[in-house]
This record gives C-alpha cells, structure tokens and sequence, in this order.
C-alpha cells in the first residue's frame, strides 16, 4: 500500500472541495464542512497589515433566526455557551457578527478554527431542550451551595406521611424553622407544575413557605407567570440574579 | 404531524396561503441581519405558515427568503429556503454542489434517510439574483395570494436601504 499516495489523494480532493470566490473586498472561503442543511460556513477574508481578518458576516446568526426567535435563543446560559465558545476560539463577537485576526502563516488553522467556531454557534439550536435544562438545573443547585451551608439543601425532596407525595416531589427544600420549597422552572410545563405541587401541599396543610426560581420569565406565558404569583409567596424571575435569590432566601430563614 | 410524505410536502407548497392578519409587519435590523416575518394560513385555516426574509447588512448577496410550516414553537418544518449566492452547498441525496450560485432548498422526506434537515436537498436556479426576485418567486411557488412586492415595500420600506 502506497500511503503517500492516500495523502495526495487527500490533499487533492480537499482542495477541489474549497470554496473560494473574490469580492470587492477580499475573498470568500469555506471549508468542505457543511451546516445541517449542506450550506458551507462562508468566511469573509480580508488583508491587515499583520495578518488576516476572518468574518463570518453575521451569517451564523442570521440562520439560527430562520427557526429561532434570536433574542430568547442567545440569552441566559445559551449565550454563555456562545462567549465561552468565542473566548475559546481567540475571536470576538461583535453585535452578531464574529470576527478573528490571524497572523500571515497561521491561515489554515485559523480557517479551521473560525470555521469550528461557526459550527458550534449553529448548534446551540440544538440546545433549546434537553441540554439547556440541564444546565439550568446545574447551574441552579451550583447556586444554592454557593449561599447556603449544604447540608440544609435536600434535593428532590419528598415530604413524608403524604399521600402520594412521590407524585409531588420538590426540587430542593431548605431546612428552617417553616421550610423552605424551592422550585426550578424553565417552561410552561414546569411552571404548572410547581403550582399544582404548591396547591397541593397547601390543600394538605403542609407548613412550607414557596420560592419559584425561573430561568427567564420572558419565555413562560404570561398567565402562567400571573397564576404562579398567586400560588408561590417567592418568584425569581431569572435564575441569574444570584443576590436576589440571596436576599430573597436569607429573608425567609430568618423570618 | 410528525414524519411528512412528499405527498403532503407537495400539497403543503400549491394549498392557497393568505396573511393570518393585516400586514402592518416592519422589517427590523438586529444583529446586522435586515429581517421580516409573517405568519400565514390556508384559505382553509386548516394549517399556518411562517413567511420569513433575511438579509445580511453587510453582504448584500446573503440574503434568504423562507417558508415554514408551524407545527408547535419547537417543530416547525422547512417548506423552501431561496437563498442568495453567498456560500457553497452540497446535496447530501445526489452529491450535487453549488457553488456560490442563488439556489433553492425545498422539504424532501427522502433527505432524512441521509441529512440531518428536511430542506438538505437544493437546486440551483438563475430565476433570481437578488433578494426582491427571491421573495417575487417565493410568492409565486408557494401560491401566497395576497401578498405582493408592492406591499411589502410601502409597510416596511425594505428596499430603501437595500
């Protein structure tokens, strides 16, 4: 076997496969790597006196908009995940537009590298369900063991002599003198059933004080969020405001 | 709906389409992306589409004009895609590659025998070459009844600009 050969052939059929065109500016590239739909990630190049500058003309997020309302998919842990990627690429983000500078020999990793930095970014929609609420749920109980000592958090808590309260677990409960009921909500669903959970203890007279933390109040329906204000004494309404859930939880401890 | 033949997939693209309301719609820029959506339904009310147009601020040639149907707020399925000539494409079904021509993806349920998107499958086309020809074709093909050009530039004035 001539592996030299295999490395030619490689080398040859991967050039034929680089898209290259000039425009008025400088020149279009893209690597034979293809977005989900079989589009190639195009990169705007342009000469700098160091190097080169590597665009991808906002057309990353431009086609996440063809199925995603923008401004509710790059918020929250979403758009972390977008800055760390950037961060982690060298590039910047600039109001939708990302952008790298490479220097005069480094061209090829850099296309590589912007080109994965694309690839990436295009599957945060890939993210909207599962993974997210993952992270949510993480980021959340990483939260909490940041405020309170850890052995007053329970998790998935279920309170005991009641009936079927395996049905109706909680997702964590702070220990104090009326304990503490946090839920975690990030869509409707989850909202609705924090407050069947909270209506249902109540109707049991379990003593318990609510606190419901959303991810982004902005994506739960507004009726669900007026329903929930009468049924929870405590609502965050993003998960990310850290001091608020601080403030909110150190109140009722100590009330 | 879940899976989708190419039978409904055709009788999705000829149903007649008219605006869900008055298009009183402006287009936006966010994010350097000129954009504008509009919802519409069969004559029928039998099913709802998302009618929507981007465009690059920067590249004028990157632009998209698209068609979706609304199943729920997480499954909409890809009807067309007309895009601009700003990238390469490449059919997974037929190894078919375009490059950097105006071309037209449409719903194929054979693609997800091999893609990961309903729309994988493109033609390319010289029917258009910008982004007004684009959404004139997009009108015509997807049998939309009672929208035109004409309005779109007196409600949202796109063209000022382009």
């Amino acid at each position: 076997m001539n592996y030299e050969s295999i490395k030619q052939l490689l080398c040859k059929s991967f050039c034929r496969e680089i898209g290259f065109q000039e425009y008025k500016d400088g020149a279009i590239i893209s690597l034979p790597i293809y977005d989900r739909d079989g589009d190639a990630y195009s990169i705007y190049l342009n000469e700098t006196s160091g190097g080169w500058s590597l665009s991808d003309g906002a057309s990353t997020i431009m086609r996440l908009s063809y199925e995603n309302d923008i401004d509710a998919l790059l918020k929250g842990s979403r758009f972390e995940l977008l800055s760390s990627y950037v961060k982690e690429a060298g590039a910047t983000y600039d109001d939708g537009e990302l952008l790298m500078e490479v220097a005069a020999d480094h061209l090829m990793t850099g296309l590589f590298d912007f080109t994965k930095l694309m690839s990436r970014i295009s599957d945060l929609a890939l993210l909207k369900h599962h993974r997210v609420n993952s992270n949510f749920k993480e980021q959340l109980k990483e939260a909490l063991h940041s405020i309170l000592p850890k052995h007053l958090i329970h998790e998935n808590y279920i309170v005991p002599n009641l009936e079927n309260a395996q049905d109706y677990a909680i997702d964590y409960k702070i220990d104090a003198d009326i304990p503490l009921f946090i839920f975690a909500a990030n869509n409707k669903e989850s909202v609705r059933l924090s407050i069947i959970t909270i209506q249902y203890l109540e109707k049991y007279n379990v003593e318990f004080n609510s606190m419901v933390i959303l991810e982004d109040k902005d994506k739960i329906p507004s009726q669900d969020v007026s329903r929930l204000m009468y049924a929870a004494n405590d609502i965050i309404p993003d998960f990310h405001q850290i001091e608020a859930i601080k403030k909110k939880i150190k109140h009722r401890l100590s009330a | 709906m879940g899976k989708i033949s190419n039978n409904e997939i055709a009788n999705l693209k000829k149903v007649r389409k008219v605006l869900t309301k008055p298009l009183r719609t402006k287009w936006t820029t966010q994010l350097k992306v000129k954009q504008f959506t509009v919802e519409l339904m069969s004559e029928d009310h039998k099913y709802h589409f998302k009618l929507y147009m981007r465009q690059a601020v920067l590249h004028e040639n990157n632009f998209s004009c698209g068609i979706s149907l609304i199943e729920d707020s997480e499954n909409d399925i890809t009807l067309a895609r007309y895009n601009g000539s700003s990238h390469v494409h490449v059919n997974k079904l037929d190894g078919q590659r375009f490059d950097f021509q105006c071309h037209i993806h449409e719903a194929n349920a054979d693609c997800l025998k091999v893609a990961r998107k309903i729309e994988d499958y493109a033609i390319a086309t010289e029917r258009y070459k910008d982004l007004s020809g684009a959404i004139q074709c997009i009108l015509e093909d997807y049998n939309i009844i009672n929208i035109n050009l004409g309005q779109l530039i007196s409600q949202g004035g796109l063209f000022d600009e382009l």
